[in-house]
């Protein structure tokens, strides 16, 4: 019997991110980026989170919208793709389903990310497309928004490659007052 | 509509109407103040004070003099109740004091917000009904889109700018009498932290434009945001 861990209410997650230029970027980083085969134009971002900082680069790349992390020195953590919740395999969508709904019972989706990490050469090779996403360690990173306790929230969840619950994180919200009122 | 064919839409208003020559305007200030307060259960107070000055109104081709005219105050309060993470319904009243003469007004409205990737889109549908003692009732509907793009990044985050443009329609009715009037507000804003912004620009108001010479209005407008 797969046991499903309870999700933890205690993380939470800031989103905080601030546009730089390229001369903020750590070296290796910008070395990875300017090598990579993307063709479109690439914005860097710094991100603050609770506990420390790390830069993104976003661009778009053969249609979709990607996200290349790096930590605070510069190293690859991985790649975000954007991917319509579809587009995910029908069991691991399945799985992650069962997951939000046990949860959650009700929840709507705002996005899911298919997260890819490993080696640095790695990696860049399979940007490449020389190398087989499936020599990669993926991941689904899920943004859902739901009602816990008569409170409206909203979750960062992470998922393994076979649709496993492996942590999640609460967003602090924004204030949007000024926007509504 | 969107914002292109909006701001088409207002350019070709303003130009079509000016060219009567009658058209009139007023320019003044409109500071306001927003405070709002969370409470259980997903319901939330908002308290607006909003003053209008005037320096300069009549027609467009006269030479009007620099005149300070201080016009009103509304006293704005809503109960809102989060009906969705990002949907929020309001009930209101609007306490007005123009001279020796005073405007009541009940409000309803229902706002949903979208999180987009690089900026906040928000749209609200409101009804308001104005009542005094000197003219008839006055029904209004009215639909805002705002939208809040931060200068810096994919949200606003403390100490960063953002520009905040609103763009509104209100369809007024009154004694058997159709107006439509057309808002767009252009603003710089500042966030000083998650819980305080300051907002500066233009609140442009153009209405009567449907059958005859447009009113126009041009309020420098300042709003201070407190969240409690």
């Amino acid at each position: 019997m797969m046991l499903i861990p309870t999700l933890s209410y205690g993380q939470q997650k800031l989103e905080n991110e601030v546009r730089i230029s390229r001369s903020d970027v750590p070296k290796i980083a910008l070395d990875f980026i300017d090598t990579a085969p993307f063709n479109k134009k690439v914005r860097w971002y710094k991100e603050y989170f609770l506990g420390g900082t790390s830069v993104e680069a976003k661009t778009r790349f053969n249609g979709k919208r990607y996200s290349i992390e790096f930590d605070s020195d510069g190293n690859l953590e991985d790649v975000e793709i954007d991917h319509r919740w579809k587009q995910a395999p029908e069991p691991v969508r399945q799985r992650m389903e069962d997951y939000l709904k046990e949860q959650f019972e009700r929840y709507s989706l705002d996005k899911l990310q298919f997260q890819y990490s490993g080696a640095t050469h790695e990696v860049f090779e399979w940007l490449h497309g020389r190398l087989a996403a499936s020599a990669l360690q993926l991941r689904y990173e899920v943004v859902i928004h739901t009602k816990v306790k008569g409170r409206y929230k909203r979750f960062e969840v992470l998922f393994d490659a076979d649709g496993n619950y492996i942590k999640s994180a609460e967003f602090i919200p924004k204030n949007v007052d000024n926007i509504e009122y | 509509m969107n914002t292109r064919k909006a701001l088409l839409f207002l350019v070709v208003l303003v130009f079509s109407t000016t060219i009567y020559g009658q058209s009139e305007y007023q320019f003044g200030i409109l500071p306001a103040i927003n405070l709002n307060k969370g409470l259980k259960q997903g319901y939330k107070i908002n308290f607006k004070v909003e003053s209008r000055q005037t320096f300069e109104q009549g027609l467009f081709e006269d030479d009007n003099p620099f005149e300070y005219d201080y016009i009103l105050t509304d006293f704005t309060t809503l109960l809102a109740k989060k009906v969705a993470y990002n949907k929020t319904v309001t009930v209101g009243y609007l306490f007005r004091v123009r001279g020796d003469q005073i405007v009541h007004r009940s409000i309803q409205q229902y706002i949903w917000t979208n999180n987009l990737p690089r900026f906040r889109l928000s749209h609200r549908i409101a009804a308001d009904q104005t009542f005094n003692s000197q003219s008839a009732p006055e029904f209004r509907l009215r639909y805002r889109l705002a939208s809040q793009i931060p200068f810096n990044g994919e949200t606003v985050d403390p100490k960063e700018f953002y520009v905040k443009v609103n763009n509104e329609y209100l369809n007024q009715f009154e004694s058997g009498s159709y107006d439509l009037e057309v808002r767009l507000t252009p603003f710089l804003g500042y966030s000083i932290t998650d819980k305080k912004k300051l907002e500066f620009g233009l609140d442009y108001r153009v209405n009567s434009f449907l059958d005859g010479p447009a009113s126009h209005r041009f309020w420098i407008a300042l709003n201070y945001y407190l969240s409690l």
